[in-house]
């Protein structure tokens, strides 16, 4: 498929973890504003994919592009450099502090070398979650605990906006939710593709994934076995592919 | 009409965030145990009885102070009684016996304690023991190190120093101590609240894997937070020397409970994450006064430590039923 150059690419990465390959010779590429499902079953290595992303494992081979340059993905910093943002399963929020204090938690804007600007930080907090989904968020010193699992998930994704993340990990994000707030969540991510903003979106839930990704990355034993995307395959073919794990179209 | 709705919408979310705001509920139990003792005893509000109030309180308040700072960090330090009597000593004795200039012992002893603090910090966050281990050890090496130095005996200091005055003598019949007290809460409280390194601290105790995920040097605002404690503790365990004029080897014990103890009652959470200076201060206060009231009302002082503990479960009761509604 000869399009542009893909905003994220990953190719031939490999990964052990003594003697159990994780992941081998993998590629992935992700396109501007595209919705990538990466699925498979458990221990198919979507997880540890991610994790080589977001900069936790480094990777044991392979290279990873960011518009079409190599980069390297050392730690959460670097990835955060490119622009990779994970939203974690446990959301990486502290529920003892407020939802401002949160967002910029470890970015924090300065009035001055040490001195915090709070109210430019309460200001750009508000503003961020009413551009983007703030389900019922009331002010931005609401403490993070709390918020019910949706708007958790509105903080993370909100906090990943600000700092211009242009692919975001979602790991999960669906799992802790009730319905409304997962039609929510799933909405927005959808809205951000418009703005160009792509996502990796990995979930055991294939209601979900099917209805909101673009293509799909299936994963099996640490091997990709194949690549489809929406119009070329059906909810019923993806998740025999997931268990069989072999990529047949019939 | 619409204009209408939406001020009183805002009275009340303002209202609800006073009602919420973290440190009314201990300014309310702190104001309303005043109140209960000048009643209970006449002689607890008069002016000699809250001069001793003032002078006592900031050798524990200086050190819970530092503890809220630690234990919003995630981690608490056992060692304070110890650095309290140990770094204090080496300033009497390097003062009194080696000749040195007061001031110079003073700094040492202060260093001595932000030491302290940093062997705490590193063994804990470098090798991965528990605070409460690591803090458990040193004080008792601590404790052991001073009972050595001294052999048993006191160490003369003089009250009359400069240096002794301008930190536990008096402006106009008021204790200066107090107002050390209320500085060094006044910078802890901006540190905590207004700058970085305060939302690092929140934010490492509060979670401490989102924190790493975020890029925030984790250990080194424990290991900070330890030496801030530590050089915090030395300087009210000197405070005291100022005000006794002798060093002693037992000085502070039992001091790490209470400061802990005047950290929760003022609503900080042993977990790590949420604390406040203005509670601690609160804390330090109901315990004083408590040991007063019984002291004024001849009661046995035994009773002390039952009354401590009971409150201790009070306080945090009184905090969730007021804090806790949703």
């Amino acid at each position: 498929m000869s399009r542009e150059t893909p905003a994220y690419e990953i190719r031939g990465i490999s990964k052990s973890f003594g003697h159990v390959e994780a992941l081998k010779d993998v590629d992935l590429s992700v396109y501007k504003g595209e919705i990538i499902g990466l699925v498979g079953d458990n221990g198919a290595g979507k997880s540890t994919l991610i994790k080589i992303l977001s900069g936790i494992y480094p990777a044991d081979k392979g290279t990873i592009l960011c518009d079409g340059e190599i980069v390297r993905i050392n730690s959460y910093r670097d990835s955060q450099a490119i622009g990779v943002a994970t939203i974690y399963q446990d959301r990486a929020l502290v529920d003892s502090v407020s939802i401002y204090r949160n967002i910029f938690m470890g970015n924090e804007l300065l009035k001055s070398s040490h001195f915090l600007d709070k109210r430019k930080m309460r200001v750009e907090a508000r503003r961020v979650l009413n551009e983007s989904i703030s389900i019922g968020i009331e002010s931005p010193d609401q403490l993070v605990g709390d918020l019910s699992g949706g708007q958790k998930q509105a903080v993370a994704i909100a906090r990943a906006i600000y700092f211009r993340a242009r692919l975001l990990l979602l790991d999960e994000p669906t799992n802790a939710l009730s319905v409304r707030e997962s039609q929510q969540v799933m909405r927005f991510v959808q809205d951000l593709r418009s703005e160009g903003i792509s996502s990796i979106f990995v979930t055991h839930n294939l209601l979900h994934v099917y209805t909101i990704a673009d293509r799909f990355t299936i994963l099996s034993h640490g091997v990709k076995v194949g690549d489809f995307r929406k119009e070329e395959i059906t909810m019923e073919q993806l998740e025999k592919m997931i268990v069989t794990g072999r990529a047949e179209v019939s | 009409m619409g204009t209408r709705a939406r001020k009183e919408k805002a009275r009340a979310h303002s209202l609800k965030q006073v009602l919420r705001y973290k440190d009314i509920s201990i300014v309310i139990i702190t104001a309303a145990l005043f109140i209960i003792f000048s009643l209970v005893n006449k002689s607890f509000l008069t002016r000699e009885n809250l001069y001793i109030l003032l002078k006592t309180i900031p050798e524990l308040g200086i050190v819970a102070i530092g503890m809220t700072m630690l234990i919003i960090s995630g981690e608490f330090d056992l060692s304070v009684g110890s650095t309290f009597a140990l770094a204090p000593f080496i300033m009497a004795i390097l003062t009194e016996k080696a000749g040195w200039h007061p001031v110079v012992a003073l700094f040492v002893c202060v260093v001595a304690g932000v030491f302290i603090g940093l062997v705490n910090g590193v063994i804990t966050t470098k090798i991965g023991i528990p605070s409460f281990i690591t803090t458990l050890g040193t004080m008792m090496a601590w404790r052991g190190a001073v009972l050595l130095l001294s052999s048993g005996f006191p160490e003369a200091f003089s009250r009359d120093l400069p240096v002794a005055r301008f930190f536990a003598g008096k402006i106009s019949n008021f204790p200066v101590q107090f107002i050390w007290f209320i500085l060094f809460a006044l910078i802890m409280w901006v540190i905590l609240e207004n700058t970085r390194f305060g939302n690092w601290t929140y934010v490492t105790g509060g979670n401490r894997n989102a924190a790493v995920a975020m890029g925030i040097p984790v250990d080194m605002v424990k290991i900070t937070n330890f030496m801030v404690l530590g050089g915090l503790t030395a300087l009210a365990g000197s405070i005291q020397v100022f005000r006794m004029g002798s060093a002693y080897s037992i000085a502070g014990q039992g001091m790490e409970l209470q400061a802990i103890g005047a950290t929760v009652i003022g609503g900080t959470m042993l977990s790590g994450g949420s604390g406040t200076i203005i509670g601690t201060i609160m804390g330090t206060f109901i315990i004083f006064s408590v040991e007063n009231i019984i002291v004024l009302s001849g009661a046995p002082a035994f009773w002390f430590r039952t009354f401590v503990g009971v409150i201790v479960i009070v306080a945090v009761t009184a905090h969730i039923l007021i804090q806790g509604r949703k």
